[in-house]
């Protein structure tokens, strides 16, 4: 074979290999990950945005992280808390520059009427208290998390949590 | 006893978010429109290159670019290359068809009007004349959205936060192209020939996920239609 021979076919191969280890995208781990955790992962990116779309983009780049991560992560640790923190960096640090390159979801929630209506009173509603307060009620009011799991997953004091809880429900009363 | 209304909206917000479905597939990021990962298949292409390309050449033995016994393997090794190039971001898949270019293949004219139009939605909006808004949306959205009353309410709330400043920018840069936006238009039939992507930007909502939104202005026989895609 000639040499100019041989560098094609190792070119081509050095090419597919690169490209195989790219798009080679089973992990049983991550997999179980987004199984178990999806819904807790949106609906905490929904109670902090307040906005259906901007919580699927952000439950969606949270897993990204986490495959990119998975390599380095410790898996025997509960993988969940590292998914909301995950979730909620990035949605205060850069997720007006996150949500640009994210694709649109294929379809609107298909919402008949009356839970489009009631969607929007109770997002209006939710629309006047703040993220943290938003999360804080949610969670320990209808996710039924312990109060130590939402400071963890909000970065936040026992204490100042419990806070935000109490002013979101005063402020819900009025809403 | 009566239930107050905290309990009401906190019972609302959890009937309808655990409507949610998790998506088919995790995500992956090769889907993605990024760098990161990604950015190795344009690596790799071009290392596909170099070495196809060196091959050709054949060490100074084998025929030169310029021969035509060897125009099928250069065009073979550019492929990749010039699939990979124009947005190193965007995977082979994902690529839109060359005749659609991500602010659509709008004319200047085309801008102009969508401009104008999405400016006078806004200030619609800014001024309280819900109705001329709701009358700019395209009628696919006016069907499939929330009714007008709930709409126009949503929309008061929003625009007061607004505080009546806003920025609109046409095919804004860093958004996923025109053709990506179309399942949000509730299937209208939009003339990508005119269609335009345009951004209101909210600086009083500047770094809000809230703090701006994107339209698409379609041309239609009867006249300009705004979609709310985002």
């Amino acid at each position: 074979m000639k040499p100019p021979c041989v560098l094609a076919t190792a070119g081509v191969y050095l090419g597919m290999s690169v490209y195989l280890a790219i798009t080679s995208d089973t992990d049983p781990r991550y997999e179980q990950a987004f199984e178990r955790h999806w819904d807790d992962v949106f609906r905490f990116a929904l109670a902090w945005t307040n906005d259906w779309a901007a919580a699927e983009d952000l439950a969606q780049d949270a897993y990204l992280r986490l495959w990119q991560h998975r390599s380095t992560l410790d898996w025997d640790r509960p993988v969940l808390p590292w998914l909301l923190v995950a979730a909620r960096r990035l949605a205060t640090d850069r997720f007006r520059a996150l949500s640009r390159r994210i694709l649109p979801r294929s379809a609107d929630p298909s919402f008949d009427e009356a839970t489009q209506v009631r969607w929007l009173d109770v997002r209006s509603a939710m629309g006047k208290l703040s993220a943290l307060e938003r999360s804080a009620v949610v969670l320990t009011a209808i996710e039924g998390w312990s109060y130590a799991e939402v400071a963890v997953a909000l970065g936040t004091s026992d204490g100042a949590l419990r806070a935000a809880v109490s002013r979101a429900r005063v402020k819900l009363e009025v809403a | 006893m009566a239930r107050s209304r905290t309990d009401e909206v906190l019972e609302g917000w959890k009937m309808v978010a655990h409507i949610a479905s998790r998506p088919a597939v995790a995500p992956r990021p090769r889907t993605r429109r990024t760098s990161g990962p990604s950015g190795l298949v344009p690596a790799a292409a071009v290392v596909l290159l170099l070495v196809v390309a060196l091959s050709v050449r054949g060490l100074g033995q084998g025929p030169t670019p310029s021969q035509p016994a060897v125009g099928a393997t250069p065009s073979m090794a550019a492929s990749p290359v010039a699939t990979a190039n124009p947005s190193p971001s965007l995977s082979p898949t994902d690529m839109p068809t060359p005749s659609v270019a991500p602010g659509g293949s709008s004319t200047s004219a085309d801008i102009t009007t969508a401009k104008a139009a999405v400016d006078q939605y806004s200030a619609d909006l800014v001024r309280g004349d819900y109705a001329a808004a709701w009358a700019m949306l395209g009628p696919e959205y006016r069907a499939n959205a929330a009714p007008f009353a709930s709409w126009s309410s949503e929309r008061s709330q929003f625009f007061k936060s607004v505080a009546g400043r806003y920025t609109v920018v046409v095919s804004p840069p860093g958004v996923a192209p025109i053709t990506d936006w179309l399942s949000s238009t509730f299937g209208a039939p939009i003339n990508l020939a005119h269609a335009v992507l345009v951004e209101v930007d909210y600086p009083a909502l500047a770094g809000n996920n809230a703090g701006y939104n994107l339209y698409i202005v379609n041309r239609t026989a009867s006249g300009l239609a705004i979609y709310v895609v985002r």
